[in-house]
C-alpha cells in the first residue's frame, strides 16, 4: 500500500539518532510541565519555540509535538495522585482516578491510565495516517472564499465552546485578529498599528505573544494548590498490575474512549479536553451502575484517558491536512510550522510530504517512549509535584526572558512580553481567555488574504461566499453556533429563570 | 493584604460590574483601532485597502463590547476575585529588568538580578536561595544558548 511505503519513509526520517533524541527530549519536557500543576503544554511550547528555530524543521516540529502529547499525559499522573490536573484534560481523571488513589490503588490507576492513553494515542494516529492525505486531497479544491469560511467556524466554534463566557472569547478572538493586523500589509505595503516602532514593521512576533500569554499571565495567575503535600508515593512495578477484572473492565471503554477522542480531535475547536469529558459521560451514561462512577471505578480512568490522547493526535489532522487549526494549541503548532518556512495548507502534504510521514512516525515513537517513561520512571515524576513554586517563578521568567532574547538578540521582544503579558493579565482578570485571542492572531492575516482573494475573484460580490457549497455549509453552522446560544440566553431571560 | 486565592469566598474582594466595565474598555479600545484604521484606506470590497478588514473588525468588536456592557446591566455578574498584585508586579518587573540590563549588564548580571526580583513574587522568597538559582541558571543558560547555540549574547558588563 502506498501509505505504508509512505510511512516506512517516515520511520526512516526520524530513527536517526538526532530526531530520537528530540523526539524523546519532547515528550520527557512535555510530561514534565505536564506533572507540574497549573502550568499547561502551551507554556512548554511557548518555551521552546525559540530553542526549535536552531534546529531543522523536522526535529523543531517533532519536539514540539512531543511535548504536546507528552504533557496530556503528564497532566493525568498529577491529576491522578493528588487530585489536582497538571492540564485541564486532566480533570476528568481526577474522578476516579484519584479516588483508586485513596483506595491504595493509585499504581494501578497510572498503569491504567498509560496503558489507555498510548492505545488511544495509537488509534489517533492510525486514523491520522489513512485520512489525512484524502483531507488533503479535498482541501485542494477549496477556494479562497471556501478557506476563509473554514476560518470563521473554526473561530466562531473556538469560542463558543470556552470555559468561560461565549461573548468574551468572541471578543478576544477580534482582538487576536487585530494584533495580527500590526505591521505591514502584505498587499498593500501599508504600514497598520505600528505606531512608529520599527521593530513592528514585521508585525508582532509569535514567540514574544505566545510567551506573554501563556508565560508571564500565567505565571502571575497560577493557582498554587501546595498539592505535593502528604503524598508520599513509593510505587514499585509490582503494584501497578492490574487485576484480570480490570483489564476485562477496561477493553470496551478504551475502545469507545478511543471513538470519542479520535472524531472530537477532528472537529474544530473541541480538541483533548472536551472529549476527555465527553468520553466520561458516555461511559457513564451507558453503563449499568452509573452509580459506581466516581466512586474509583477503572473505566472513569481508562475511557477519558484513551479519549484526550486519541484527540491529542486526531487533532493534527485539519492542521497539517488543510492548514487551518483546530485549537491554539495547533495554532501555535501552525505557527511554529510558519516560522521554518513550511506554509500551511493542502499543499503541505505534497509538498512537504517527507515532513509529514516523519511526524507521524514520531508520533508511534512517542508515544513509545511516554510509556517507557510513564511505567518504570513514575517515582520520579510523583517527586516534582513537590516543587515549591517559589522556584518556578524565577525559573520561568529567566527561561522566557532568555529565550524570547535569543531569537533576534533584541531586548524590544523582551518588552513585547512584557506588554503582551500585561495585557493577558488583565484579560484574564475579565474573564477572557488567552487561547482564542492566539488563534484569532495566527488566524488573522490568513483571512484577510482569503477574503480579499475572494472578493477580487467574486469581483466584489459577498454572494460567492453562499454560492460555494463549502462555504455555504460552513458560515452556516457558524451561523448555528452564534444564534443557538443566543437564543438560549433569551429564552431563560423570558422566563425569568437563571441562565447557566 | 493576604494572598486572594487562600481566603474564604465571601472575604474576597469584588469589584462592581466588572463586564459594564469591560465591555466599556472593549468600545474604547474598538473605537480607538477604528480611529488608526481610518488612515489605511478603506477600498472597495473587490479591491480593499489596508482599513477594510480592520475597520470592519472594529466595527464587529465595538458590537460585541456593547452587547457584553449591555448583557452585565440585564444580568450582574457576581464579580471578579481579586488578583494577586503583588506577584504580577513582581513578575513584571523582572521582565523589565532584563530587557533593561540584558544588552549594558550582560546575561550573568542580569540573570541574577532578574531571578532575585522574580523570586520576591513569593513571599516564602529566601535572598540566599533565590542567589544560587540565579547563579545556576545563568550558567546553565549560557552552556546551552552561548556555548552549544553560539549565541553571541553578551556576557559581562561592557566596557564604556
Amino acid at each position: 500500500m502506498d501509505v505504508l511505503a509512505l510511512l516506512a519513509g517516515g520511520f526512516a526520517a526520524v530513527l536517526t539518532p538526532q530526531n530520537l533524541f528530540y523526539c524523546f527530549a519532547g515528550v520527557a519536557l512535555g510530561t514534565f510541565i505536564g506533572v507540574l500543576p497549573g502550568l499547561g503544554a502551551m507554556l512548554g511550547i511557548a518555551l521552546l519555540l525559540p530553542l526549535t528555530f536552531h534546529l531543522p524543521p523536522d526535529a523543531a516540529i517533532i519536539m514540539l509535538a512531543g511535548i504536546y502529547y507528552g504533557g496530556e499525559y503528564g497532566g493525568s499522573i498529577t491529576a491522578i495522585l493528588v487530585n489536582v490536573p497538571g492540564t485541564p484534560s486532566a480533570a476528568v481523571a481526577c474522578l476516579d482516578g484519584n479516588r483508586m488513589a485513596r483506595q491504595g490503588r493509585g499504581a494501578v490507576a497510572l498503569f491504567a491510565s498509560a496503558v489507555a492513553s498510548f492505545i488511544g494515542g495509537s488509534i489517533g494516529i492510525v486514523l491520522m495516517t489513512l485520512f489525512s492525505p484524502a483531507i488533503g486531497r479535498f482541501a485542494l479544491s477549496f477556494t479562497s472564499a471556501d478557506y476563509f469560511a473554514v476560518m470563521v467556524l473554526g473561530l466562531i466554534a473556538a469560542a463558543s465552546i470556552t470555559n468561560g463566557s461565549a461573548l468574551k472569547a468572541l471578543i478576544a478572538v477580534v482582538f487576536g485578529i487585530l494584533a495580527g493586523m500590526v505591521g505591514t500589509d502584505v498587499s498593500t505595503g501599508v504600514q497598520r498599528y505600528a505606531m512608529g516602532f520599527h521593530e513592528l514593521i514585521g508585525g508582532i512576533s509569535l514567540v514574544a505573544l505566545a510567551m506573554g500569554l501563556f508565560g508571564l499571565a500565567e505565571v502571575a495567575t497560577a493557582r498554587e494548590t501546595g498539592a505535593g503535600e502528604g503524598v508520599r508515593y513509593r510505587i514499585g512495578l509490582r503494584d501497578m498490575l492490574p487485576t484480570r477484572e480490570d483489564l476485562r473492565r477496561s477493553i470496551l471503554p478504551i475502545g469507545r474512549g478511543s471513538a470519542v477522542g479520535s472524531l472530537l480531535g477532528v472537529l474544530p475547536a473541541t480538541g483533548a479536553t472536551i472529549a476527555s469529558y465527553l468520553a466520561y459521560s458516555v461511559e457513564k451514561r451507558i453503563s449499568r451502575h452509573p452509580e459506581r462512577f466516581g466512586t474509583g471505578i477503572i473505566e472513569g480512568v481508562v475511557a477519558p484517558e484513551s479519549a484526550n490522547n486519541a484527540a491529542a493526535q486526531t487533532g493534527f489532522i485539519p492542521t497539517l491536512a488543510i492548514g487551518i487549526p483546530g485549537s491554539a494549541t495547533m495554532a501555535l503548532m501552525l505557527g511554529a510550522l510558519m516560522i521554518q518556512g513550511i506554509p500551511p495548507g493542502p499543499q503541505l502534504m505534497t509538498r512537504n510530504a517527507d515532513l509529514f510521514w516523519a511526524l507521524v512516525a514520531s508520533f508511534w515513537i512517542g508515544n513509545l517512549f511516554l510509556l517507557v517513561l510513564n511505567i518504570p520512571l513514575v517515582g520520579l515524576w510523583v517527586r516534582l509535584v513537590h516543587i515549591p513554586y517559589r522556584y518556578l517563578f524565577p525559573v520561568i521568567v529567566c527561561l522566557i526572558s532568555v529565550g524570547v532574547y535569543s531569537v533576534a538578540l533584541s531586548s524590544f521582544d523582551v518588552f513585547v512580553v512584557l506588554a503582551v503579558g500585561i495585557l493577558g493579565y488583565l484579560m484574564r482578570i475579565g474573564g477572557f481567555e488567552a487561547a482564542p485571542f492566539l488563534m484569532g492572531f495566527i488566524l488573522g492575516p490568513m483571512m484577510e488574504e482569503n477574503l480579499r482573494r475572494a472578493m477580487q475573484l467574486a469581483r466584489g460580490d459577498f454572494g460567492v461566499f453562499l454560492s460555494r457549497p463549502i462555504s455555504a455549509t460552513c458560515l452556516a453552522l457558524a451561523m448555528l453556533a452564534l444564534v443557538v446560544p443566543l437564543v438560549r440566553f433569551l429564552r431563560m431571560k423570558l422566563r425569568g429563570g437563571v441562565p447557566v | 493584604m493576604q494572598d486572594g486565592h487562600f481566603l474564604a469566598p465571601r472575604q474576597r474582594r469584588r469589584i462592581d460590574r466588572p463586564d459594564l466595565v469591560a465591555g466599556l474598555v472593549v468600545i474604547a479600545l474598538s473605537f480607538l483601532f477604528g480611529v488608526l484604521a481610518l488612515g489605511y484606506g478603506f477600498g472597495t470590497p473587490r479591491q480593499m485597502g489596508a482599513g477594510f478588514f480592520p475597520l470592519t473588525l472594529c466595527a464587529l468588536g465595538g458590537l460585541l463590547g456593547a452587547a457584553l456592557a449591555a448583557k452585565s446591566v440585564l444580568r450582574p455578574e457576581p464579580g471578579f476575585e481579586r488578583p494577586d498584585l503583588r506577584r504580577f508586579l513582581f513578575v513584571s518587573a523582572a521582565f523589565l529588568v532584563f530587557g533593561l540590563g540584558i544588552e549594558p549588564a550582560g546575561l550573568f548580571v542580569t540573570l541574577v538580578a532578574t531571578t532575585l526580583i522574580a523570586s520576591l513574587a513569593h513571599r516564602d522568597a529566601k535572598v540566599v536561595e533565590s542567589l544560587a538559582l540565579g547563579a545556576a541558571l545563568a550558567v546553565a543558560v549560557w552552556v546551552v544558548f552561548v556555548l552549544l547555540l553560539g549565541l553571541p549574547i553578551p556576557l559581562w558588563p561592557a566596557a564604556r
